[in-house]
């Protein structure tokens, strides 16, 4: 096997770890991708930010399918949030287009820090229902047999935090899961199964947007994304069977420890050192 | 059918057509690149010349092709999730999707080389 064969594995490699692990813990997969392209293979940020953008479309349309059958995914909220996030989105996605790369470096350790801090308060149980509220929705769960109603509340709040993740998702290649699902389990009142299926949705939708500016600006490498993206979606299939088998707790802290680790990664690439 | 069910559905349609189809276009692109170069492209095309040239059953198209229809599956169900509002009579639904569909434009307009 040559050089650029094995070259390929890794990208295959690096997308379906980052489709497990972001499955498994209700993540795009960009924050993966993005330093796993930087630190191992030595791309540049931009290149890297353009190859995980597309990898977070096709894994969260894959994902999205699955839901939107099940019922999970509420789709007019995201609908609605959508209008604000794509928003940010193509904000973000023209300032990242000229904005330097030790900025960016910057900013991503600065995020996957939030992230390790934000990941000690995401619900892990349908909790804080509230039957009232605008945009009503509901699914039936099979883990408890019933249907399971619900009101939307603070829409607002929701609308503005769903703009910052737009930035930051086309800024930094990341899907913007660990921003929205937060938001709507604690402040809208979104049972957390169906909060997890409308971000995957959303994500497709918003990664797209950046997506279209990367893929027209020539960011994007086919040698690069073709492997990335296939092992991402695979991954993501091999995840979700997984999570149900999984100890959340202890996944949760080796990702927090792992994420730590590349934080201090980019903040070194970002002072140059 | 509710209007819930109805969305439901045609979206769950439409996700599952554009990801086959965008994984068949890019799994044939990378398999004619590898039988033909022995590596994948490594530059994409504009969609028009992507077209002329995935018809012609060259890598560099298929590939181009196939990255296009993943990128534009998204965009399709916000039509998608338009029309059905719309046929429903829910006009929240028809002005988001009208606003996130030419966000979406408007991004694609600007990429363009």
């Amino acid at each position: 096997m040559d050089g650029q064969a094995m070259i390929s594995l890794g990208y295959l490699g690096l997308g379906a770890a980052a489709g497990i692990l972001g499955s498994l813990l209700g993540l795009g997969g960009g924050i993966l991708i993005v330093p796993g392209l930087t630190l191992l293979f030595g791309l540049p940020i931009k290149t890297a930010i353009a190859t995980s953008v597309i990898a977070v479309v096709a894994n969260s349309l894959a994902g999205s399918i699955v839901y939107v059958r099940k019922g999970f995914t509420h789709i007019k909220l995201a609908m609605v949030m959508e209008v604000t996030t794509t928003l940010g989105a193509l904000a973000g996605g023209m300032v990242a287009v000229w904005v330097s790369g030790r900025w960016l470096y910057g900013l991503f350790a600065l995020v996957a820090l939030y992230i390790v801090y934000a990941m000690r308060r995401v619900p892990a149980s349908n909790a804080a229902l509230d039957a009232t509220g605008a945009l009503g929705a509901g699914f039936m769960d099979p883990a408890c047999g019933e249907r399971t109603q619900y009101g939307v509340t603070h829409l607002r709040t929701g609308l503005a935090a769903s703009t910052i993740a737009g930035v930051m998702s086309s800024l930094l290649g990341i899907g913007g899961g660990i921003i929205k699902v937060p938001i709507m389990c604690q402040v809208m009142g979104v049972p957390i199964k169906a909060a997890t299926a409308t971000s995957t949705f959303m994500i497709g939708i918003t990664t797209a947007t950046a997506a279209m500016v990367y893929l027209g600006h020539g960011y994007v490498v086919p040698a690069i994304v073709i492997p990335v993206a296939l092992g991402a979606v695979a991954g993501a299939q091999l995840g979700s069977h997984l999570g149900s088998r999984a100890k959340s707790g202890v996944l949760r802290v080796l990702f927090q420890l792992l994420l730590a680790f590349i934080a201090f990664q980019m903040a070194w690439k970002a002072l140059g050192l | 059918m509710t209007f819930e069910s109805s969305l439901h559905r045609w979206v769950y349609y439409v996700l599952l057509v554009g990801l086959v189809l965008s994984m068949v276009l890019l799994l044939a692109g990378a398999a004619v690149s590898l039988l033909s170069a022995g590596a994948l492209p490594e530059q994409t095309l504009t969609p028009v010349l992507a077209l002329r040239s995935a018809l012609a059953g060259e890598a560099q198209g298929l590939v181009s092709l196939g990255l296009l229809g993943l990128v534009a599956t998204p965009l399709a169900v916000v039509i998608t999730s338009i029309a059905v509002s719309a046929v429903k009579r829910d006009r929240v639904g028809v002005l988001a999707g009208i606003g996130i569909a030419l966000v979406m434009i408007v991004s694609f307009l600007l990429g363009e080389r």
